[in-house]
Formats: C-alpha cells, sequence, structure tokens
C-alpha cells in the first residue's frame, strides 16, 4: 500500500430488493457477478480503497437489503453516510416508482449528502427498450449501468468518490 | 216726299240714321260673334273645368294612392322590423348553434385523443402480451432446466416472502390478535413464561448469526495467537521464574483484550485500533460491530442508557463503551470478572478523555494512526498492571 494520506467515507447502496446493489459492489469490489440471486438480509459491509491523485479514499460500503420501502430499513443505516448510491431495475418497473418519495426521505434524512442515482441491468435493454424506459421513468437517472457487464460501474463509485471530497 | 224735297238735316239725319242702323247691325253682329266667341270659350272653360275637376279628381286619388302607398311602406317598414327581429334571433341561433358545434368538435376532438391515447394502450399492452408471450415461453425453457428454473423462481418466492412478510398483520392480524388476547388473558402467567426466552433466544440468534463470521475469522485468529502466546509465555517464563504450566493457565482463565476499536457511532468508521494479532479488516469489522449495534437497539427501542453493552460469544465478549460521538468496543477472551469490568471502563473513561476530547471533523489515515498509537500504548500498560 502507498503512504499517501487516506480518509474513510461511509457510502450506503439502497434501492428495492434484487436490483443489483450487491452485484454493483462485487463487480466493483471483487471484479465478480454472482448470477444466483442470494437476497441481503440486513446489511452487509464491504471496503474498497479508491486511489485518487493525492489520497486514497477508504470507502466502506454498506449493502443494505432491499425493501419495498425505504423507510422500513433501520433510520440508524442511514446516519453518518457521506455518500449515497440509489440503485434500480430498468427492467422492473416496481423498483422504480416510488424513486420521487425515496429521494425525499433520503436527502431528508441526510441533507447535503450526494446521490448518485442508477438505472441497473441496462445491459438487458436494447436502445429502444432503453428509450421506451426513459419515458416512463419519474426521476431522470445520473447513471445507466451494468453489474453484470461492469459498464459504468468504476465510473459511479468514481463520480460519488469525488463528490463526496 | 222726294229725294230733292228733303232736307239737309233730313238727309244727313237719315244717312246718320242708316249709319247708325248699319253700325248697330254691325255692332250686333259684333256681339253675336263675341257672344258666340265667349260661348265657346264658357265651353272651353267649361271644359277646362271639367278637365281640372277630373284632374283634381285624378290628384285625389293619387292622393289615396300615396296614402295607401305610404301605408304599404308602413307595413313594409313593420314586416321588416319583424323580419330583422327574426334575423337577430336566428343570428343569436346561429351563434348558440356554433357553439355548441366548437363544443361538440373539442368534444370529438378529444375523444379523438382518447381513442389514440387508447390505441397506444392497446398497442403497448399487446407489445406486453408480446412479451409475456415471449418470457412464458422463456419460462417453459427455464421449467424444463431445472437449474434455471430455479434461478427463475428464486426473485419471485422472495417478493412474495416479503409480500407476506410485509402484510402479515393485514392478513393474519386480527387473528393472531384475538387468539392471543384469548390465551393471556386464560393464562398471562404461562404465557409470559413461554414468550420470555423466545425473545432472548430470537435476539441472541440474530447477533449469534451476524457475528458468527466474526467469530470464524476471530478464533482463527486466536488458534494461531494461542501458538505465539505459549512461546511468549514460555519466554516469560524463563524471566519471571513462573513455571509455563501456571501462566498457560492464567492465561486460559485470566482475560486478554484481543481488540479494541474505536468506532464513529454514527457511521461506524473506524477512528483508531488495537489489535493484538493483527487483524486485516479492522475497518470491516467496525461497520459489522456498528450495523448490529444499530440495528439491536433500533429494533427494541433503546434509550440512551439501554445502549447494548454487550455481545458473548463463546468465551469471548465485546464489551462496548459508549461516548458521545463515538463508542469503544473491546474483544476479551476468557472469564471478565466485575473488577475486571470496571478497570477496563476507567481505564477507557481515561483515554478518552486525554486523547479524543477534540471534537472529529475527519476521519483520516493521520486521525487513525495518531490514536492507534497511543492506543497500543496504553493497551501494554493495562495489560501490564493485568
Ligand atoms: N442482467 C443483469 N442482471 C443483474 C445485474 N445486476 C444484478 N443482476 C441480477 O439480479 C439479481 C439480484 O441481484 P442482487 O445484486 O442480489 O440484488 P440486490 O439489490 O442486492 O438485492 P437485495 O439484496 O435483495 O436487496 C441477481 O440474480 C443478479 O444476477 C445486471 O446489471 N444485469
Ligand atoms: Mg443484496
Amino acid at each position: 500500500m502507498s503512504s499517501k494520506r487516506s480518509i474513510s467515507k461511509k457510502v450506503i447502496l439502497i434501492g428495492s430488493f434484487c436490483v443489483g446493489k450487491t452485484s454493483l459492489i462485487s463487480s466493483f469490489v471483487y471484479r465478480k457477478f454472482p448470477f444466483i440471486y442470494q437476497t441481503t438480509l440486513g446489511v452487509r459491509i464491504d471496503k474498497k480503497v479508491v486511489e485518487l491523485d493525492d489520497l486514497n479514499l477508504n470507502m466502506i460500503i454498506w449493502d443494505i437489503g432491499g425493501e419495498q420501502n425505504q423507510s422500513r430499513i433501520p433510520q440508524s443505516y442511514y446516519l453518518g453516510s457521506d455518500g449515497v448510491i440509489y440503485v434500480f431495475d430498468l427492467t422492473r418497473p416496481s423498483s422504480f416508482f416510488n424513486i420521487e418519495e425515496d429521494l425525499k426521505y433520503i436527502n431528508d434524512m441526510l441533507p447535503g449528502v450526494p446521490v448518485i442515482v442508477t438505472g441497473n441491468k441496462s445491459d438487458l435493454l436494447d436502445e429502444k427498450g432503453l428509450a421506451e424506459t426513459e419515458n416512463i421513468l419519474p426521476v431522470k437517472p445520473d447513471i445507466y449501468s451494468s453489474a453484470k457487464t461492469g459498464k459504468n460501474v468504476d465510473i459511479m463509485f468514481d463520480k460519488l468518490a469525488n463528490k463526496m471530497l | 216726299m222726294s229725294e230733292s224735297n228733303k232736307t239737309l238735316f233730313e238727309q244727313l239725319q237719315e244717312i246718320l240714321l242708316n249709319e247708325e242702323r248699319e253700325s248697330r247691325k254691325q255692332l250686333k253682329e259684333k256681339i253675336d260673334d263675341v257672344k258666340q266667341e265667349i260661348h265657346v270659350h264658357k265651353q272651353d272653360l267649361e271644359e277646362f273645368k271639367e278637365e281640372v275637376n277630373s284632374f283634381q279628381y285624378d290628384i285625389g286619388t293619387f292622393k289615396e294612392d300615396v296614402d295607401e302607398f305610404q301605408e304599404d311602406v308602413e307595413e313594409f317598414k313593420e314586416e321588416i322590423g319583424g323580419f330583422k327581429e327574426q334575423v337577430d334571433d336566428f343570428r343569436f341561433e346561429y351563434r348558440q348553434f356554433q357553439n355548441q358545434v366548437y363544443g361538440y368538435q373539442t368534444d370529438v376532438n378529444e375523444f379523438k385523443e382518447e381513442v389514440e391515447e387508447f390505441k397506444e394502450e392497446v398497442e403497448e399492452f399487446q407489445e406486453e402480451i408480446k412479451e409475456f408471450k415471449e418470457e412464458v415461453e422463456d419460462f417453459k425453457e427455464g421449467i424444463e432446466d431445472p437449474n434455471m428454473f430455479k434461478e427463475k423462481v428464486q426473485p419471485v418466492v422472495d417478493e412474495k416472502i416479503y409480500e407476506v412478510k410485509n402484510n402479515f398483520n393485514e392478513v393474519f392480524g386480527e387473528e393472531m390478535r384475538h387468539s392471543i388476547k384469548l390465551q393471556i388473558v386464560e393464562s398471562k402467567e404461562d404465557f409470559v413464561e413461554a414468550l420470555y426466552p423466545l425473545v432472548g433466544k430470537l435476539v441472541k440468534s440474530y447477533v449469534r448469526n451476524e457475528f458468527e463470521k466474526l467469530l470464524e475469522s476471530i478464533n482463527g485468529r486466536l488458534e494461531s495467537a494461542f501458538s505465539i502466546r505459549g512461546l511468549l509465555n514460555r519466554v516469560k517464563s524463563f524471566f519471571t521464574g513462573v513455571r509455563y504450566e501456571e501462566l498457560a493457565i492464567r492465561n486460559v482463565f485470566g482475560s486478554i483484550i484481543e481488540e479494541v476499536f474505536i468506532i464513529h457511532r454514527e457511521s461506524g468508521l473506524l477512528i483508531g485500533n488495537y489489535s493484538r494479532n493483527n487483524t486485516a479488516d479492522v475497518d470491516m469489522v467496525a461497520g459489522m460491530l456498528t450495523a448490529i449495534k444499530q440495528f439491536s437497539e433500533e429494533t427494541f427501542n433503546a434509550t440512551p442508557d439501554e445502549e447494548l453493552e454487550t455481545i458473548e460469544y463463546g468465551s469471548n465478549k465485546v464489551v462496548i463503551q459508549n461516548f458521545y460521538k463515538y463508542y469503544i468496543a473491546t474483544v476479551i477472551s476468557g472469564v471478565i470478572d466485575s473488577r475486571f469490568k470496571s478497570r477496563l471502563n476507567n481505564h477507557l473513561i481515561n483515554f478518552s478523555e486525554k486523547n479524543l476530547s477534540k471534537p472529529i471533523a475527519q476521519i483520516d489515515s493521520e486521525l487513525f494512526d495518531g490514536i492507534s498509537k497511543k492506543l497500543k500504548l496504553s493497551f501494554y500498560e493495562f495489560e501490564e498492571i493485568n
């Protein structure tokens, strides 16, 4: 490990169940994509050191098991978060119909904390399908990702890293 | 008398007379002429008069005609007036009609839009049916391959489990409440007795589950540490003269500080760490500890002085000491008596007063290294006295 100064930050991934939170983290941290769905019970914690120009960012990533509604999650899991990744599944409308309500809840809970909204499983849609889905999304996401192909996964975490500093 | 015998006078007179006669005759003729003429004139006049009369008559009738005409004009004017009213009415009706037509047109347009939307929906629906058909095809294929079937069905089953979990109260709540209430009333004592250990067990099993992974890794480390400690004991006994077996027993029955974590309360970020065995993933352990702590405190609605204090597993204990912005978790192996615990508490309070009284702005390597170093020194001291 380099002897650069490092800063620790807490990042939480939230969103409905089965949208790919665990898969995104797995892709980012372990470069692996788990094909079999195992729902996350409670919370799982991972860590990744992101090397930036003048310092290392020690990202402690909380993978919070998905619930239909964000308010079901213990409030204290949100506390002290420096960044949020809100994940929904582009192919499952029920995973993004609550998005506005959820984002408001997050913002009330964590005012001023950067939030990145990602539409995941983009590999399952072609251009036309993506355009059609975009039309019914209540909120325009910051990024479209795929844990399966790794598309935009690093970019997404980097983007959040920069917003947190 | 002969001419010759007539006096002159007489003659003259005669002439005169003749003349007068003649002239009278002439005059008479003249008068007659005039008379005649007058008569003619009179006749003309009469005719003229007649003409005037008839003219007057004509004028009279003409006037009548004019009057009639005027009347006609008047009537006509009236008729025109009525007609104008009718035109106005008609115009008004026409406007109204136009408005209605506009209204209808708007309705028609709306209706057209609705039809259009409906058409789109139908198309979407068709599309969905198509997709659904495809999915059913896929699904059919999936069913034939048991592995794929499992993978496909898993999320649905999980979703259902969530649903049942979330709506359990709505679906079964009333019945449950009723029967539970009855039971409570009938056998209050039994019920409390039955429930008490169950609640305890639930909490324990959750905590135990969450700790199993932690336990595994720590146990692994303990095994290796034990042998190192054995070596150390041999060295120690060599210097102190105390027998190695004695030291080993002391270690088994005494308490050993395995790890100390200073953790930010809200974020679970690690502020400082002392680890006897150089644990690798201390950051993640800190997060896990925090999640467990937060979960149990929130689930059982702890007030600040009811916060989680110890977590026990096997012969190890995690003692938690809460401070305002952070908490300190100490992993201890061996037996802990109350004397040891209070000594540890005092030690931690002293340490925090000395080294952690400044507010923490940022958790970075500088802070972490500084505090960890002091923590290590302070625990060497602590163990020494122990
Ligand atoms: N095709 C595709 N599948 C994905 C992608 N990301 C995740 N999946 C699949 O979706 C399922 C759910 O993924 P997880 O990462 O477990 O979902 P999660 O959000 O962590 O779910 P919970 O833990 O229940 O909240 C798994 O079967 C993954 O293989 C993706 O980008 N593309
Ligand atoms: Mg998960």
